[in-house]
């Protein structure tokens, strides 16, 4: 096998591991007329898919308004993505810094919310430095970036297949691959300390709703981001209102 | 018929002389149209007579009176604090006045002299209905009835009751209070207008209620009242006759409370009593006759499931009786009306069908046999959904949103309305001065209610209603809510077209429920029995808080209007006709919220549901939450409670009398209804933060609150109030005699959580509907500073970050959870409790254990760990795990677990049902507490008490 299709599939089982720690599907719905038992429903997965595919619908499209993906549309699906995806090798993919290390881990940030959003053992957690239930939910939601990132860059709906990215050698590297999910897990605690300790007093202080929105999304574009995928207020919290 | 002669003439000879012994009364007021605050001191002489000043009107503690002149101005006193978009609405100016008694002919001339100028006015000028407008319409002269005070005040007197016998002679009873108790007092008035001295009608000291008396022959006189003996509260009778009262009778037998007796008389002597009674599920209207001196069976006039409430009765000239009352058979009250021909009931005829709170039904026939209703209009949606002061400003109904009396006629199957409303001329809509009151659009409305109907001796039909007025101030020092309302009665008059404007009833101003007597005498007269609470008073006037009875006449040759027209209802507008309908339909099956059980550890559970926190009038600010009774039936009906606890405040300055703590007490029995509804005895310690508003919930009738320690600190208590409170509550013993619940402990009426006793604190409100949660900073609906402000109206004062529930649960103290309404809101606000039985004390002892839960709606939520109920402590050596059921009242959105401060478990399940098990695989060993929270997709919220368990593996 070919050694950068090793490693994708390597990253895949990391990430399906780190995921299984939340548990089997369980159906939203339970039967029983309050009966004892039942199992708690516990990570979401439909939910987290069809969000994770409106994110990935999102960004596609906004790669289709860029003139090098639309440039490379033509040529035969199948055969052009397999070129594309056997290209992966080296750290570098030729996109600038802003892109690479900015602009990944936000998407990974993104992709990370979307698994915290529908884990119900993470989605109301506040940072806690010393809190092992907080790392575990952020761990768990690195490998849902990873699972994304992968897809994205390598899967069927994903750059390589819309747009041949990496067709051209140079432009297919692990820098996306490992910033996403890693740059995404720092970018999460990042936001979710800055939700606990500066924006979260500063709406005690000023009680003001307007501003507490304000707040919100401008320390937590990416959870903001998030809330919208799955249809709610980008200022939104499970814990609080 | 000799004796009915003997009478004829005794009357004829007692009319000159009660003209002349009783002095004529008149109401002065000043200065209420002025555009400036005026000084309007001022004395009186009587020129052809006797006067006197005997009580004022409206006069602040600063402003005085004596027989001949007084000292106050124009003036609205008290802290106001109108808002300045509320400076143009108000007037600058009110009327004030003095009530004057004139001994003298009708010739007889009232000199004033006043600051702002003299005028006079001849007494036999000024008519009813007829009010003079002397000093450029500055002053204003009303005539109003002379009446008698009926007890002095060593008693408490309450309940009144009045009738007048052939033989003109007036029967007044009334319940008077003393030390703890209530007596049963009647007095009679022949022609000389001397009151008999009070006897007692009652055989000893007990606990009375509602009265009625009818004199059908001279010297003679029936009275029934409800009273409770052995636990149960049924129907009393006596009879006064032949110079003797006779044995008291039991008139009924049956469990549950038989209450508002309501007596007529048909021409042939025959009396037809009706009252409310208690009924399979909810209560029901039953009727009896008395012939002679024998009683029939009682008989049902409605055995409908629903609540069927209050009801009237009436006979015309065939001896036919009709009986009305209110029925919320239809999902709302709405009248409805059944008669008596021969001794047989007739159909069930259903009056209104509006979707509108129609109840409080009053009859009287006219001299044509029409058959006139008079009831409460309270608008649509009464007691649904209403959210606080924002859902007032919404135009939601909640209890006390409108009251309008209207008035119906019955003529030969043609139901009409007179064109006229009868409110249209009683005094203009007030303006309450007080940001919260202002706040509300019910403010505006001129509310009239509890119509009592006679029809007087040249035809005339008389209305005697309660109204909401302003006038009762509130000491300065009491930042807003100055200007708080009373009621009074007024008595208007129907003169062939429309209402008169109204002549009011002295020394009728109280709370919302006081309900008077009211009769027509042999001469055609009306005869009324009112009562004042006093509270309208000074707080340094020797009667302030003192319920006193006051009997009296208004006499027909001193209406200026004659008899009315033989067309008196020309103009009137038809209404579809009264329809039929049955009476015999099956309880519908009762709802899973109502019959659901939650099973722990083998035994069942029943889900009940109720309010621990709501006002009523008889709160300082309870002038937008109706009265008692209606609070009550609120509770029975529209929320289909199990029980509810109204709580009066209890302020450090004693506003409450042990009188209207004995009454609220007392009420309890009356709206008792066994397995269906239980009234709970509570009262809200009113002590500010950091001390705290608890509500007590006491564990059994009888109860005394336990009065504030009245300190010069923050809170206005002692810093040993609290633990004093509790330590009587407890009285030594390990369960007390009630418990305490703190509310809005986030703001200034809550608490920094500095003192707590397991033994006593149980529960904390963590949801008001009046306002807010207080869980934490920033939860669901929790209270932050852009809600305290809605449109400018305070609606929780000031955050208290210390006083939120997660800061109590941190520091140990254990309280499981309830939501209730406080103010205003209904249907949106309930305390659900898991009891093993529907009764007073299991309720009581499921509070008690916490086994609660705080909801919004009628959500269900089963929620146990181990065998252990919410609300339990308990250890466990296995991790803890938990057992959740939901089943929502809409989609459920979230639904979280919060273990020791955090939430530890988010779902969001997008359905109405659901129920799983969670286990905290990370519990470190010692003690957590877990609860569940709920929130639905339409915003409706529960909060399950929390179970803490000691994890020791």
């Amino acid at each position: 096998m070919h050694a950068s299709l090793r490693l994708t599939v390597a990253l895949l089982a990391c990430a399906a591991v780190g995921l299984a720690s939340s548990g089997p599907i369980a159906p939203a719905v339970q039967e029983n007329k309050l009966g004892r038992g039942a199992s708690e429903p516990k990570f979401n997965w439909s939910k987290a898919v069809e969000q994770s595919f409106f994110f990935l619908t999102f960004q596609h499209a906004f790669r289709l308004t860029q003139e090098k993906t639309v440039d490379q549309l033509g040529g035969p699906f199948f055969k052009d993505y397999w070129r594309s995806a056997k290209n992966l090798g080296g750290w570098e993919d030729g996109d600038s810094m802003f892109t690479n290390y900015v602009a990944h881990p936000m998407q990974g940030a993104v992709s990370g919310y979307i698994q915290i959003q529908n884990d119900p053992r993470g989605a109301a957690l506040v940072f806690g430095a010393s809190d092992k239930q907080y790392w575990k939910s952020r761990l768990r939601a690195t490998a849902f970036a990873a699972l994304y990132s992968t897809q994205f860059e390598l899967g069927l709906y994903s750059e390589a297949s819309i747009g041949n990215v990496g067709m051209r050698p140079g432009t297919m590297g692990y820098v996306d691959l490992v910033m996403t999910p890693m740059g995404g897990l720092g970018w999460m605690v990042g936001e979710d300390a800055l939700d606990r300790f500066v924006v979260e007093p500063m709406e005690r202080k000023w009680q003001n709703r307007p501003l507490t929105r304000f707040l919100r999304i401008a320390f937590s574009p990416t959870r903001s981001f998030a809330n919208v995928l799955r249809f709610e207020k980008p200022w939104k919290r499970d814990g609080r209102q | 018929m000799m004796e009915r002669m003997r009478a004829f003439c005794l009357l004829l000879l007692s009319v000159p002389l009660l003209t002349a012994a009783q002095p004529q009364r008149f109401r002065v007021l000043f200065g209420g149209k002025d555009a400036k605050v005026a000084d309007w001191s001022g004395s009186l002489t009587v020129e052809g007579g006797e006067g006197r000043v005997v009580a004022m009107h409206h006069f602040s503690p600063e402003e005085s009176f004596d027989a001949k002149s007084w000292k106050a101005g124009n003036q609205w006193d008290g802290n106001i604090n109108l808002l300045p978009q509320e400076q143009a609405l108000f007037p600058k100016t009110r009327w004030k006045g003095v009530l004057v008694e004139v001994e003298g002919p009708e010739t007889a001339r009232v000199k004033l002299a006043t600051a702002q100028g003299a005028a006079e006015f001849r007494t036999g000028a000024v008519p009813y209905l007829q009010p003079a407008a002397l000093l450029d319409g500055r002053i204003r002269v009303e005539r109003m009835p002379y009446s008698d005070r009926m007890a002095g005040p060593e008693t408490q007197d309450d309940y009144p009751a009045i009738a007048a016998g052939p033989d003109g002679r007036l029967w007044c009873a009334w319940s008077a209070h003393r030390d703890g108790h209530e007596t049963l007092l009647v007095r009679w008035q022949d022609g000389d207008g001397a009151w008999s001295q009070a006897e007692a009608l009652s055989d000893g000291p007990g606990d009375y209620y509602h009265l009625a008396l009818i004199s059908t022959a001279p010297r003679a006189v029936l009275a029934v009242w409800s009273a409770t003996v052995d636990g149960n509260l049924d129907l009393y009778s006596r009879r006064f006759a032949e110079g003797a009262w006779g044995k008291i009778e039991r008139l009924t037998r049956e469990p549950g409370p038989d209450t508002f007796p309501r007596l007529a008389a048909g021409p042939d002597g025959e009396v037809h009593l009706v009252w409310q009674s208690s009924g399979a599920t909810k209560t029901d209207i039953s009727w009896m006759r008395l012939r002679g001196s024998s009683w029939s069976a009682p008989q049902k006039v409605t055995e409908h499931p629903a609540s069927d409430w209050e009801p009237s009765v009436a006979v015309n000239s065939r001896g036919e009786a009709a009986i009305a009352w209110d029925s919320y058979r239809h999902g709302n009250y709405d009248i409805f009306l059944r008669r008596v021909t021969a001794g047989k009931l007739g159909p069930v005829e259903r009056i209104t069908s509006s979707p509108d709170f129609e109840a409080h039904a009053n009859l009287a026939y006219d001299k044509r046999d029409r058959l006139w209703i008079a009831f409460d209009n309270g608008g649509p949606n009464w007691g649904k959904d209403t959210y606080g002061i924002n859902g007032i400003l919404r135009g939601e109904s909640g209890t006390y949103a409108k009251r309008q009396v209207q008035v119906r006629v019955l003529e030969r199957g043609r139901l009409v309305e007179p064109t006229r409303p009868l409110d249209e001329n009683l005094p203009g809509k007030p303006v309450l001065g007080s940001r919260m009151t202002l706040g509300l659009e019910s403010s505006y409305e001129t509310f009239s209610e509890m119509p009592q109907l006679a029809v007087d001796g040249r035809g005339r039909v008389w209305a005697l209603v309660r109204m909401r007025t302003i006038g009762r101030f509130n000491p300065p020092q009491r930042e807003s809510r100055s200007i708080l309302p009373y009621w009074t009665y007024q008595a208007v008059m129907f003169d062939g077209h429309g209402w008169t404007a109204p002549v009011a009833i002295p020394y009728s101003d109280g709370r919302q429920e006081q309900r008077a007597g009211f009769a027509v005498g042999p001469s055609g007269d009306l005869v009324f029995a009112a009562q004042t609470d006093g509270w309208s008073l000074p707080r340094t006037d020797p009667d302030y808080a003192q319920y006193d009875l006051y009997a009296g006449r208004i006499r027909l040759d001193e209406v200026g209007a004659g008899p009315v027209d033989e067309e008196m209802l020309v103009g009137a507008s038809d209404l579809p006709a009264p329809v039929e309908v049955s009476d015999a339909e099956p309880a519908p099956d009762p709802p899973l919220w109502k019959t659901y059980r939650m099973r722990v550890n083998g035994r069942d559970y029943h889900v009940t549901w109720g309010d621990l926190h709501r006002h009523t009038d008889l709160s300082f600010d309870g002038q937008s939450d109706g009265s008692l009774y209606d609070t009550y039936r609120y509770a029975i009906d529209a929320a289909e409670m199990d029980f509810l606890g109204p709580s009066e405040h209890l302020l450090p300055q004693d506003d409450l009398s042990d009188y209207v703590w004995r009454m609220v007490d007392k009420t309890v029995d009356v709206y008792k209804l066994p397995n269906v509804f239980y009234p709970l005895l509570n009262y809200e310690r009113t002590v500010a933060y950091p001390d705290g508003h608890r509500n007590i919930v006491s564990r059994s009738r009888g109860y005394q609150p336990i009065r504030i320690q009245v300190a010069d600190t923050p809170s206005g208590a002692t810093e040993t109030d609290q633990l004093e409170l509790w330590k009587k509550l407890l009285g030594g013993k390990d369960i007390p005699d009630g418990f305490s619940i703190p509310h809005t402990t986030a703001t200034q009426m809550g608490t920094d959580w500095r003192y707590n006793d397991e033994r006593v604190e149980r529960l904390v409100e963590i949801y008001q509907g009046n306002r807010d949660s207080y869980e934490y900073y920033g939860a669901p609906k929790a209270a932050v500073a852009d809600q305290i402000l809605v449109g400018g109206y305070i609606t929780s004062g000031a955050i208290r970050e210390k006083g939120y529930v997660w800061n109590a649960l941190a520091k140990g103290y254990k309280m499981g959870f309830i939501a209730s309404s406080d103010h205003r809101t209904t249907h949106m606000s309930y305390a659900a409790v898991y009891t093993p039985e529907r009764a007073y004390s299991s309720i009581w002892d499921s509070l008690y254990a916490r086994r609660t839960y705080a909801a919004t709606d009628n959500i269900i939520v089963d929620f146990q760990s181990a065998g252990h109920a919410m609300g339990e402590e308990f250890t466990s050596a296995e991790p803890p795990s938990l057992e959740i059921g939901v089943i929502g009242t809409g989609e459920i959105a979230q639904i979280d677990v919060i273990k020791d401060n955090a939430i530890v478990y988010t779902a969001h399940p997008g359905v109405q049902e659901l129920s799983f098990s969670y286990t905290d695989r990370s519990a470190e060993p010692g003690e957590h507490y877990y609860y569940v929270r709920v929130q639905q997709q339409d915003g409706n919220m529960a909060w399950a008490s929390p179970i803490w368990i000691r994890y020791r593996p």
